[in-house]
Formats: C-alpha cells, sequence, structure tokens
C-alpha cells in the first residue's frame, strides 16, 4: 500500500487543485467523471455553509478528497471525500439534517451505490470518545467498506489540522482538549488501517497544532460551534422558518429536561 | 504559492509579520466578505471565497499594503455582493456599511475598483496612462492584475465550459498583464504573470473535468432552504410586471 502523502500546506482546498492532483494521481476518465460529479453536488448542497475557522465547508470537503486521493483511495472514496458528510450539513432544502430514502437517491444518482454507501455509513457512525474506542477496538474485524468509512474519517480530521486550521477556530480550547484526548487512537486507526504515512504526518499535525498559538486578532470572535450556513442578504428573512421548525425540538428537550429535574427531586425526597 | 483559503492567508501575514492592527482589519474584511459572497462561484466553478482570498493574497506579496489587501478581499463587493433586499441597496448605504466595518481607507479603494472599468481596449490604454495615476489609482490597477492573474492559478480558467476560448487568449493576456505590471513598477507580479502563465499554458485538462454549463460570469448558487424565496421573489416581480403592463395600455 502507497504512503505518499500530500505535504504540508500543499493539500488541496479548491475544486481547481484537486482536479489538477487527480490528473496527476493517475485516475481513470470515468473515475473523473464521477468524481466531478461529486463535486458539482457539493457545490449545490454546501453552497454558502462555512467551517467554524471561517474557511468555506468546500474547502474543506475537498482537502478531505485530496487527501484520500493522495493515498491513492478508490475513486469512490474520493467522491465520497467530497459529499462526506452531506447527511449531516448538506442543505436540501428543508432546514432538516436526517438521512430520508429520498436524500439518498439523490446522492446514489450522483456518485453511484458504492460511494453513497460510504457517506451513509460515515454519517450513521458515531464519531465521540465512546464510538472511537469501540471503532478501534473492532478494526482488524470489520469489513472492508466499514474500514474505508474509517479511513475517511481519520482524513477528514488531517485535514482539520494542515495549515493549524482548528487555533483560528473561536472554541480552539476545547478541540484542542478533543484532539489531546483522541489524537492517539485516530493516529492508531490509521496504522491499523495499513497506511502508516497517514499516521505519522496525522500524529505530526496533531502535535503542531497542541503546541502552537496564533494571534489573538485572527480567532473568531463567535460562538459557533459547528460549520453553518451563511444565508444571503436577500433571504434573510426566510430565517424565520428554521427557527419555527426547530420550536417543537426545543420545546421537547425542555420537557424532558423539566421531568429529568422533577423525577431526580422526587428520587432525592424517597431517599 | 499563493493563498487559497482565509487559513492559508492568515498563516502568510503572520510569516511576513502583519502588526495587531493588520492582523484585526483584514479578519474584519473576510468576516465582511463571507455573507456578501455566500454561494457565489467563479465559471471555473472556484468558490468566489477562494478567488478573492487569492486575490488578496497576491496583492499582500508584491504589495505589501494591509489596506489594499483588505481591499483585496473585498474587491469586488459592490459589483457581486449581496447587501440585501436582491440588489436594491442604494449605493450610500452600502459604503457606509463598508467603511463601518473596515474603515474609509479600504472603502475607497474598493470604490475605485468598481469604478475602473476593464476590458483588453482598456487595459491598452491604462498601460499609457499609468504615469499620469494617482498612487491610489496605481494600486487599484495593480489589484486589477491580481484579481486577473488569481483567475489563471493553476490553470483555473482551463476548467471552465470554455476552455478552449480561454487557452486560445491566453498569451495575449500574458502579454497584457505583464506589460502592467511592467508599467507599475512591480517586478514581483510581473514574473508571477509569467509564471503563472506559463504553468497554464503547458496544463492538461481531461474534459470530464470541465463545468458542463457554459457560464461567463460568476454566478451563485442559493442554499437549498432559500432557494424558494428567490421563487417568490421573480413571482413578486412578475405580478408587478402583469400589474403594470394594463395601466400602460390604458395610458396609450
Amino acid at each position: 500500500m502507497t504512503t505518499s502523502i500530500v505535504p504540508m500546506g500543499m493539500c488541496a482546498q479548491t475544486s481547481i487543485q484537486l482536479f489538477n492532483q487527480l490528473q496527476r494521481d493517475g485516475y481513470q476518465a470515468g473515475q473523473l467523471r464521477m468524481i466531478a460529479d461529486a463535486y458539482f453536488l457539493a457545490m449545490r448542497l454546501f453552497a454558502g455553509r462555512v467551517e467554524v475557522s471561517g474557511k468555506s465547508f468546500l474547502g474543506h470537503v475537498t482537502g478531505t478528497a485530496s487527501i484520500l486521493s493522495a493515498i491513492s483511495a478508490p475513486a469512490e472514496l474520493v467522491a465520497a471525500g467530497l459529499l462526506h458528510n452531506v447527511y449531516c450539513n448538506g442543505d436540501f432544502g428543508d432546514y432538516r439534517r436526517k438521512i430520508t430514502p429520498g436524500r439518498r437517491k439523490r446522492i446514489r444518482n450522483a456518485i453511484g451505490e458504492t460511494a453513497e454507501q460510504y457517506v451513509y455509513k460515515f454519517a450513521s457512525r458515531r464519531w465521540n470518545e465512546a464510538g472511537l474506542r469501540q471503532t478501534q477496538t473492532q478494526l482488524q474485524d470489520m469489513p472492508e467498506l466499514d474500514r474505508h468509512v474509517v479511513l475517511l474519517y481519520v482524513a477528514e480530521q488531517l485535514e482539520k489540522h494542515l495549515g493549524l486550521e482548528v487555533l483560528y477556530r473561536g472554541d480552539h480550547e476545547q478541540r484542542c482538549q478533543y484532539y489531546r484526548q483522541n489524537g492517539p487512537l485516530l493516529v492508531d486507526m490509521a496504522q491499523q488501517l495499513g497506511y502508516p504515512g497517514l499516521s505519522r504526518q496525522l500524529q505530526e499535525a496533531i502535535e503542531k497544532t497542541l503546541g502552537s498559538t496564533v494571534p489573538e486578532e485572527l480567532r473568531r470572535r463567535d460562538d459557533h460551534r459547528f460549520s453553518y450556513l451563511s444565508i444571503p442578504e436577500s433571504c434573510r428573512r426566510k430565517r424565520m422558518v428554521p427557527a419555527l421548525l426547530a420550536l417543537p425540538r426545543r420545546i421537547r428537550r425542555q420537557l424532558r429536561k423539566h421531568r429529568g429535574t422533577s423525577s431526580m427531586a422526587a428520587l432525592q425526597k424517597a431517599e | 504559492m499563493f493563498a487559497q483559503t482565509n487559513v492559508q492567508l492568515y498563516n502568510q501575514l503572520i510569516r511576513d509579520g502583519c502588526t495587531a492592527g493588520d492582523l484585526t482589519l483584514i479578519r474584519r474584511a473576510y468576516e465582511l466578505a463571507v455573507p456578501l459572497f455566500t454561494g457565489l462561484y467563479r465559471p471555473s466553478g472556484k468558490t468566489f471565497m477562494d478567488h478573492v482570498v487569492g486575490t488578496a493574497s497576491i496583492i499582500h506579496e508584491v504589495q505589501g499594503k494591509p489596506a489594499l489587501t483588505a481591499a483585496g478581499l473585498l474587491h469586488s463587493a459592490y459589483s457581486h455582493g449581496d447587501f440585501g433586499f436582491a440588489g436594491r441597496v442604494s449605493s450610500r448605504v452600502r459604503s457606509k456599511r463598508m467603511a463601518e466595518a473596515v474603515g474609509d481607507e479600504v472603502e475607497t479603494y474598493v470604490r475605485m475598483y468598481d469604478e475602473l472599468s476593464w476590458s483588453t481596449r482598456r487595459a491598452r490604454e491604462l498601460q499609457e496612462q499609468i504615469d499620469d495615476m494617482t498612487p491610489a489609482w496605481r494600486d487599484v490597477v495593480s489589484l486589477r492584475v491580481a484579481n486577473e492573474l488569481e483567475d489563471h492559478l493553476y490553470g483555473g480558467t482551463l476548467y471552465c465550459y470554455s476552455a478552449a476560448r480561454h487557452r486560445q487568449g491566453l498569451e495575449k493576456r500574458r502579454e497584457l498583464l505583464a506589460g502592467l505590471a511592467l508599467r507599475l513598477g512591480l517586478p514581483a507580479l510581473q514574473h508571477a504573470v509569467d509564471r503563472v502563465f506559463a504553468e497554464c499554458a503547458g496544463q492538461a485538462v481531461v474534459p470530464e473535468l470541465l463545468q458542463r454549463v457554459p457560464r461567463i460570469k460568476s454566478y451563485r448558487l442559493l442554499p437549498g432552504s432559500c432557494r424558494r424565496s428567490a421563487w417568490l421573489y421573480l413571482y413578486g416581480m412578475m405580478k408587478q410586471l402583469r400589474h403594470s403592463a394594463p395601466r400602460k395600455n390604458r395610458i396609450s
């Protein structure tokens, strides 16, 4: 298996850089067409989406695909890299974050069955600390498809560290804490997947991020913790719609919280 | 290598030893640019934000003036930026909003950039007029050259639908831009033009990766959730037109 990795700062961040790289990396015409289709769909579904660091979301997915291409991943996985969290962050037109048969069909039509499976599994898996630990222990026995999904996650995480992007986020301290805890897990998983070069680069990138600082003046001032949609000014009135749609969910959450506290109080009383 | 994302641009600024005030100005310019250019793409499929960051990175590299770098991030705000109300915001309101965010100097650069007309013929005329120009106008012309150069970075124009036409005009364009950079007294910009265009000319692009829709100018893809409001806007316009038509007929 190849271990050639994108050098620091050379990871593609635009479609042009990615397409140049794909041609250099020797993908076939049909494969290039599929990856281009994935990018054209990503342009629509991630239009206006911005990372917490201020970078466009398309830049992030392009970077992820670039890393996958650099390790000679299958074309389907590169295409999936361009749409990897489309079920969570893609704007399908109704402000909701869920996986529906209609959405799956749309993605399948654009990038094919296998690539859609990667995207679907990526969205279905839990990537928190407990989920990562479970994945790490089960990795050796996983089917090829699931191993590729884990590889996609590792590539995505490496992309976030190239160029110290994490440090430009408003919540950089929490993110650094996350990587202090989970960094070694990610590094080990890359090793287990058979990509020692990727593992080494991820370790170096995390260490560099944790050991560096950037001027406060360049950090984001807002309190975004996740990527967000920057709505064009001319469409601002539509902001009412997501707020109204989220209202029942908010009420349910408050009720649950209230029920939780009242049951706790009842328990304490009983004790 | 020129920056293509805000993170790369910030790293470039730190490397070049910009002061805290300069960094704040450029971050504020970027934060203003994000909502203005949201969902906007170049004909090559690249996001408009990447284009403005690239332009700012080039102009920073060759000029090193923080206000001009900030103007690079906002250079086409008046022609392409969405200030609200579907483009019906007055120029006074737009200028005020811009000046409040990034100051008068940057706003002046952006306004002058908007006023500078640009075509092949005009570029030739500009070459002859450069000696009579004020320093601010010369800066704006250099920004224009940086903008053109950015479109050709990594062979960008060769991924447009009309790639063949772009390839034919490469040499003529290179001569024009290199000539302007030379007249402006910016050898670093001239070398960058020569290098980027040489790379561009030697690059092969497979047809599978070209844009599939013919577009000459930048275009906006609205986020899916906002698309309906654009339709409503169009519907409103149609209604207005239908409403006004009979009245005109009555007068005639």
